[in-house]
Parts: C-alpha cells; structure tokens; sequence
C-alpha cells in the first residue's frame, strides 16, 4: 500500500514575463484524498499542478509533501507521479516496457518488475494488452496504461492534468467513475486539473475553484454547489441566475427569529437563513438561484409572472429562458428556470405566460455587482 | 524550485552547447568568410572590384550566371511542378515510379549529370552517333553550350522543386479543388484559381532557393561551358573564381572576389527563400487528415503529363545507365566491347581516395548528425537568452555556397593566422563538411522535435528518470530517424562534393569525388565512369543499410 502524504502549497506565485499565472495560492490537499483545481483555461490550474510535479521553477511559496519541503527536487526524485493530458506514452515501448519504465529507472530489483508491471496492468484491467504497441491502443486503453505506469512506483502523490479531456462523451462519464474507484482503492492523495465542474464535483472530495491566478473558494462539492463563496463560483459552477436584492434587515430587528435576515428580492420579501449568507454582506447584494429551484405553475399560482422567451428540451429535462413581465417593479429580469422531466401537459411554448416562485430555502447570497 | 543558480549549473547541457556552437560558428564559418572578404580586399584596396566591373569579361560571367540560372530555375520549376502535380493530384498511370525515380538525381552530383550528358550527347555521345546514322552530317545535339550547362542544372535540382511542390501540394486539402468543382469550376478553372493561387508562395521561395543554387554551380559550367555560354567566351562565376585561384594565375584576391560577388546575393535570395517557404501562408490546416486521394483528369493532360514524366524518367534513367555501362566499355564512342579495365585501374590507382572519402563522409556525416541533433534538442527544449540568435547563426552555413566555404577555409587556413594551419590535411576537409552538414542535421531533427509532444519527456522524468537516463531511453530512441537522416544525407553529399573540397584535397588527402572530376576534364571517360560507379554504389549501399536501421527516406541536396 502507498504511504499517502498531504500536500501542502503555501503561498505559491509563479510570472510569465508580466502575467501572473499564479497568485499566493495555499491550500492542503490532504492524505488520500482526492483534492480538485476546478477553473477555467488560464486561472493557473496546470501551472500549480505542474509546480508540484516539479517541472516549472516557481518565483515564491513553498510545496511539501508530508513534512518534507520539495522545491528544491527535481521531477524525477518527487514522490509524485503525474498522468498527463496527453497520456505521453513513449511511442517507441510496448504497453509493459511503458509500465516497466518507472521501476527500471528508480533502480527497482529487476526480478520485482514482471510482478509489479503485471500487478498494475490488471488493477486498470489491462493484462492481455502487455504486448501492444502504445500506438495500437484506443483512446481510453492509453488512459488506463497512463494510470498504470503513474501507479506502479506506488508513489505517495498522484497528479492528473485533464486527463479526461480526449475522450469521448460517454467514456469520460465512465472513466470517471474507474478514476474514482482507482483512486480509492489505492487510497492515494491526487490532485486532479479540470475546466469540467460536472467532472469535479463528481469525483472530488475537495474543491479547489481557481480563477485569475487565485482560489476563488474551496470546499466540499456540495458547498461549493450550494454556497458558492461569490458570484465567479456561482456563474461557474452549474448554471446561475444571479438577482439583484437587499438585505433589508437582519431578523432580529423585525423581532423574529436570531437565525433569519430578510432579504428584498424582485419587489417581493423573504426571510432566508442567516447561515446562507456570509456575514461580511450587507445592504445590496446578488441573490444565486439555482434554474432547479424556480418553480414554475399555472398563472395566479406563484408571486410572479414571467413569459417564456425560449426552450430547452433535452428530455431529462427543460430549460426555459424567461423574462418577468410585470406585477413587480423589475420587468424585463430574465431568469432561467429548469423543469425536471417534464410531462406534455408542463412543456411550455414559447410566447406562453407563466407564474414563478423562488424557492427561498435553496438560494444564497453573493456580494453586489461593482 | 527556488533555488536561482547560475546557468550553468542550473543547465550545463545548454552551456556547453552554446559555447561549442558558438566556437564553431566563430571559428569554421565567420572566420573562413571574413579571411575571403579580407582577401578581396588585401592592401586596403578595393581595386579589385573596379577591375571585376570594368573587365567586359568578368561582367559576362556575371551575366552568364543570372542568365544561365534564370533559364535552369525556370525548366527545373516546371519539371519538378509537373512531376508533383501527376504524383499528388492525378490518376497518371506509373505515379509511384516516377516519384521514386525522380529522387535519383539527389543521389549524384551536378558534375556527375554533366558528364553523363556528355556520353549522352557530346560528339561521341551515343545519340549524336544514332543521328549519324540515320542523317549522316546533319544537325547534331552541342552538350558544350550554355542549353547543354542549364540541362545538366535542370536534370540535378528539379527534384529539390519536386519536393518542395509535393510537400506544398499534399498540404492543400484536397476538398477545397472538390468545393471549386462543386461550385461549378472546371478542371482548368479550378487549376487556374485555386490550385496554382494555393501554390504561389511555395513556388515563389523555391524559385529563390533553386536560383541560388542554380547561381553558384560548379561542375556542370566547368565541364560544359568551357568555351562560352551565351555571354562572349566567359563561364559562370563559381568556374572562374575557381580558374583564378586553382589555375596558373594563382590570384586568390580575384577568386575571392568573385566568391564575394557570388556570395552576397546568394544569401539574400536564400534567407528571402526560406522566409517565403517558412511562411507558407495558403497551408490549410485541418483536424482531418487529407491522405492522397487520386482523381481523374481530362484525358488529354492525363496522357499529355505521362508522356513528360515518362520521357523525363527515361533519361535519367539512361543517365545513370551510361555512366554504369560505360565503366565496363573499352573506348566509349570508338569501342563499346567489354572491359573491368577501368574498374581496375579505379581501385588501384584511386584506393586512397576511396578510403578517404569513406572515411571522412562517414566520420563527417555521424558527427555532423550528432551534433546537429544535439544542439536542435537543446535549442527546441531548452529556452535561454539569445537562443533564437545562435539557432539563426548556426544556419549560415546551410546559406554559403560551397565553393565560399571551401574557398574561405583554404585562405583561413593556410597560415594567415598563427597556429590555424591547417591545409593539406584530413582534419580541414572533415571540419569543413561536419559545419557544412550540421545545419542539415539540425532541421531534420528539429522537424522530428516539433513532433515528440514534450509531456513525453517530462513523463520520463516524472517516473524518476534521471535527465541521462531520460535522454537515452526516451529521447534518444525517437530522435533515431531523424538522426540516420542527416546522417545519410551528410554522407552522400561529403561523398558527391566536390566545390568546396576542391580547394581543400592535397597529394595526401585525395578524395573520390575529385579524382572523377579530374578524370572527367582529362577525358578519361572509363575511368571517370568506372569511380562514379563506385562513388554511387557507396551511397547506394549507405542508403540501404540506413533504410533498414532507421527508416530513412530521399529528400535533401546542396549545391553541386
């Protein structure tokens, strides 16, 4: 079995010339644990990751690996080991010369090697392709050899760079289960790079959203879903409609309950919990709803009316754009609302008036727009 | 890594590599061509220039040169544009053939062509004598002509134009000819206004590079246009730097003159060259792969193009026939009954010339390989201050003709600076291939960089691969081709150089390539042919062998 090791990143910055890849990012990712960098291309998710895979020189912070600090170590004597986007199987070495190649070149005594080669191939359920030529393999094939060869050295961190991003729809919904069973079977601390948030809050027990260079937030996928820290999180991750409201008053002055704030919203009043709303906001604020968590009805059922602007259909489910008509002093707010598996009678056209209401108890608050 | 060290702790590999290539360039290629302007200009005094443009004949080799080069850059553009266009874009029957048997010419020097041509059509030529036979005293084909110069030209570096149109073709994706047809174009309008357009700036860049190459030929003006070209009774302006260095007159300052007259427009054309083919801007690129797709053509320039392509193979095929048949003929012209006289006398009286230049095209063309593979690593992996600089510098060499590099070797080496004494030995023609071949080695192995995804490599190292251990077992194995290569390419051209070596060979170190050169001009066709023969047959079987190591395939030559 491996001895995991969390990771440690204090501070890191790394420049590219004038640009700033990294910012002063610290984070753990923590002992056998499956930790996400979730951003979008250029917010310095690979750069971190390739910083502590030892393969950029970085221009300030710190990197340890367990109590160990790394920076000083060259890629080849870090415990980590990385899958690449590419796969990076060397072309001109069979599937078991590429599994082999770790242990040959870290000294392991040669009679160990068939049984360690083997012994990875079958936990990636490769064993009869051990004499294929790397280029003789399909796209998910080179994946698990890629996972293998990363494995077989047992090392105490794993680093995977998008490494799904090659493959089709529905193998990277497959590989990514087998990525999280591998994961877990072998217990081993990874940290994965994605732009996917659908990919990251499957398979992470951590987030990590990274944006500009920074972390945005970090925490459980379900917190990061839930109670996205500002308003990148939460146009980020999933869809968003981000409202423009008030927070009226805390609870307390209107004498109910010391748990709720009141909050002004689309020319209607509600109460949410005050554990959804970070404390450092005040006055006017973004309220983040979720388009599941717009409940659509016949017209006189709900607070507002809205007209649908346009629709969706992907049969699990309907999306529909819709702007807020009047009764309220905001017309014209455009909202997206989602209808899970909608029946013939629900699917709305276009054109058609409906009524709304928010489900207060799910929606949570982000600073005002500057 | 926080840790700032200086670089050569950091990188030694790339210190060390700067530092040597730096040397190089100082010492093999800036020295040589400063000591040949120095010449030119010895005493302070820049008379020889004056001399050289009021001299009508020195100004008719000037004239000759542009002419002559014009023409051959013409003919060989439209034969390598013709063989290109029936191999990448028609349904010609005998397609694969005519581009194998194109690449033929790469394997022989220029002079080699020209003397072939003259048991071809010279006065004892075998089609002079079937045109006597069948019109006694009639008119008869003049080898010794500025036409006879630009064939010979013509038949060696059309193949450089074929290659570079087939690469320029095969890089059009052939569905933007299919959406031209689609939209109504026939074949002429779809040729006139897509396929040519496409090609444009691929011809253009060629044109300047084969009228370099065209501008600083030796051996076919030398052996073919001794007594004029179209220009009164002068030649071309590498023969006469030649003549007057090498020749009784012995005047080097006027050699190197006309080495520096040559020498300047030489590079400009080259860099604007490859500019233009670097640029390449029609390339469509896209995410499918546009493998060859024959397509029928109208019948008539179906035919019309096998014809061309066939009477061009035919020829060189009976090029390369001659030079073998006649190696076994006792007189050629007079006498066609058998012999292994010549073989004989070849291997005896040239045994050391063969060995040399085994020697030195084989030592030459591994180390030119090695280090050209070496430094394209080091400059494609590795980024430091400067290295696009010294990337540039280290491609001057591929820009000098090689009478201005051996021309420059000879006059720096002679003994004009204390302690650089070279001339008469082996080492000064080694050094002079190994610089004049490794800018060759560094693009082929650049172009085999380019395709190693350099996550390969850190994958390597992030398995615990030490940096030499990664290099040997990684990079190393996939640089393989690419190295076999210039390897190859390196040999066949230092085994079939003969404008820089020229001024290099001495009593000691003869080569091979001279020896044929000198049995040529002294008529000694059997020979002249029997040492070519031998001289194609080393290639042959180095080609062969590298085949089976390294996959290598035909496709680079230089000024001959």
């Amino acid at each position: 079995m491996n001895s995991s090791q969390a990771v440690t990143v204090r501070d890191l910055t790394k420049r590219y010339g004038n640009a700033t890849a990294v910012d002063s990012v610290s984070f753990t990712a923590e002992a056998g644990k499956l930790t996400t960098l979730l951003g979008p291309s250029g917010c310095g998710k690979t750069t971190t990751l390739r910083a502590v895979g030892g393969f950029i020189t970085v221009d300030r912070g710190t990197i340890m690996i367990g109590d160990r600090a790394v920076d000083s170590l060259p890629p080849y004597r870090r415990p980590t080991r990385t899958v690449f986007q590419s796969y990076a199987l060397f072309p001109h070495m069979s599937v078991r010369e590429n599994v082999a190649f770790g242990l040959k070149a870290t000294g392991t005594p040669r009679r160990e090697i068939p049984g360690r080669v083997a012994e990875a191939l079958q936990l990636v359920g490769l064993q009869e392709f051990a004499h294929r030529q790397s280029g003789q393999l399909s796209g998910g094939q080179q994946q698990r050899v890629a996972f293998a060869r990363a494995l077989v050295t047992r090392p105490e961190v794993l680093l995977l760079d998008e490494p799904l991003s090659n493959l089709d729809a529905k193998l990277r919904v497959q590989m990514r289960l087998e990525i999280r069973r591998l994961q877990q079977e072998v217990g081993i601390t990874t940290i994965y790079v994605t732009h996917d948030q659908e990919e990251a809050l499957s398979l992470s027990d951590t987030v990590i959203v990274m944006n500009e260079g920074r972390i945005e937030q970090q925490g459980t996928p379900w917190e990061i879903y839930e109670h996205p820290a500002n308003r990148f999180v939460a146009d980020f991750i999933g869809t968003s409609n981000i409202i423009p409201a008030e927070i009226v008053s805390s609870g307390t002055d209107t004498g109910k309950t010391g748990d709720d704030l009141t909050i002004s919203c689309l020319g209607s009043t509600f109460d949410i919990s005050r554990d959804r709303v970070p404390a450092e906001i005040t006055g006017r604020c973004g309220l983040v709803i979720r388009p599941e968590h717009i409940v659509l009805g016949a017209i006189g059922e709900g607070s507002l009316t809205a007209r649908v602007l346009a629709r969706d259909y992907r049969g699990s489910a309907a999306d529909y754009r819709l702007a807020i008509e009047d009764g309220t002093d905001v017309p014209g707010t455009e909202l997206i609302a989602e209808v899970s598996s909608p029946t013939g009678r629900q699917l709305l056209e276009i054109g058609e008036q409906v009524s709304l209401r928010l489900d207060t108890r799910r929606v949570s608050v982000v600073p005002a727009e500057e | 890594m926080n840790t700032r060290g200086s670089l050569i702790l950091r990188e030694p590999t790339v210190v060390v590599t700067v530092i040597f290539m730096i040397t190089v360039i100082a010492l093999f290629v800036l020295l040589p061509a400063a000591s040949m302007l120095l010449e030119s200009v010895r005493g302070f005094t820049l008379h020889r220039y004056v001399d050289f443009f009021a001299s009508r004949y020195f100004r008719h080799t000037l004239y000759n040169t542009l002419l002559v080069s014009g023409l051959a850059t013409l003919f060989s553009m439209t034969a390598g544009f013709l063989f290109a266009y029936t191999v990448t874009r028609t349904d010609v029957p005998l397609r694969r053939l005519f581009s194998t048997i194109v690449l033929v010419p790469m394997l022989l020097p220029a002079f080699l062509i020209a003397f072939a041509l003259i048991l071809l059509l010279g006065r004892n030529g075998l089609l002079n004598q079937a045109l006597e036979i069948v019109n006694p005293g009639g008119v008869r084909f003049n080898i010794y002509s500025p036409w006879g110069v630009i064939l010979a030209q013509t038949l060696s570096f059309f193949p450089m134009s074929f290659l570079l149109f087939a690469a320029a073709l095969s890089a059009i994706d052939p569905r933007l000819e299919d959406a031209a047809q689609d939209l109504g174009g026939d074949y002429w309008y779809t040729l006139r206004r897509v396929t040519l357009p496409l090609m444009a700036p691929a011809a253009f860049g060629s044109a300047l590079l084969l009228f370099m190459f065209h501008a600083s030929a030796f051996g076919a003006p030398a052996l073919l246009g001794g007594r004029g070209l179209f220009f009164g009774n002068a030649t071309m302006l590498a023969p006469e730097a030649i003549i007057q260095t090498l020749g009784a007159r012995s005047d080097w300052g006027m050699g190197a003159t006309l080495a520096v007259v040559l020498v300047v427009p030489s590079i400009a054309l080259f860099l604007a060259g490859e500019y233009y083919l670097k640029r390449r801007s029609y390339v469509t690129v896209t995410g499918a792969p546009t493998a060859f797709r024959p397509r029928p053509v109208p019948s008539g320039v179906k035919w019309t193009l096998f014809a061309l392509c066939l009477l061009i193979s035919l020829f060189i095929a009976a090029v390369v026939a001659v030079v073998a048949v006649g190696a076994f003929t006792q007189t050629w012209g007079i006498n066609y009954s058998f012999t292994d006289r010549h073989l004989r006398t070849a291997l005896t009286a040239s045994r050391r010339s063969i060995n040399n230049s085994i020697f030195l095209a084989g030592s030459g063309g591994f180390a030119a390989a090695l280090f050209g593979t070496l430094s394209a690593w080091v400059f494609a992996r590795k980024s430091f201050r400067g290295s696009r600089v010294v990337d540039a510098l280290s491609m001057i060499p591929y820009a000098l003709p090689g009478m201005v590099m051996g021309l420059g070797f000879a006059i720096a080496f002679s003994g004009n600076i204390p302690g650089l004494i070279m001339s008469g030995t082996g080492l000064i023609i080694f050094l002079n291939h190994v610089v004049r071949r490794m800018p060759y080695g560094i693009r082929s192995a650049a172009g085999a960089i380019r395709q190693i995804d350099p996550s390969i490599e850190e994958a390597a190292a992030d398995l615990g691969g030490r940096p030499v251990y990664s290099f040997v077992r990684v990079t190393m194995p996939l640089l393989k081709d690419a190295f076999f290569a210039s390897f190859v390419f390196g040999f066949i051209n230092m085994m079939t150089d003969i404008t820089a070596v020229i001024f290099l060979v001495s009593p000691r170190w003869r080569l091979l390539s001279v020896d044929v050169f000198n049995a040529i001009e002294a008529t000694r066709y059997g020979t002249a042919s029997a040492l070519s023969l031998i001289m194609i047959l080393s290639t042959l079987i180095v080609l062969a062998v590298a085949r089976v190591l390294g996959g290598v395939r035909l496709g680079g030559k230089e000024a001959g």
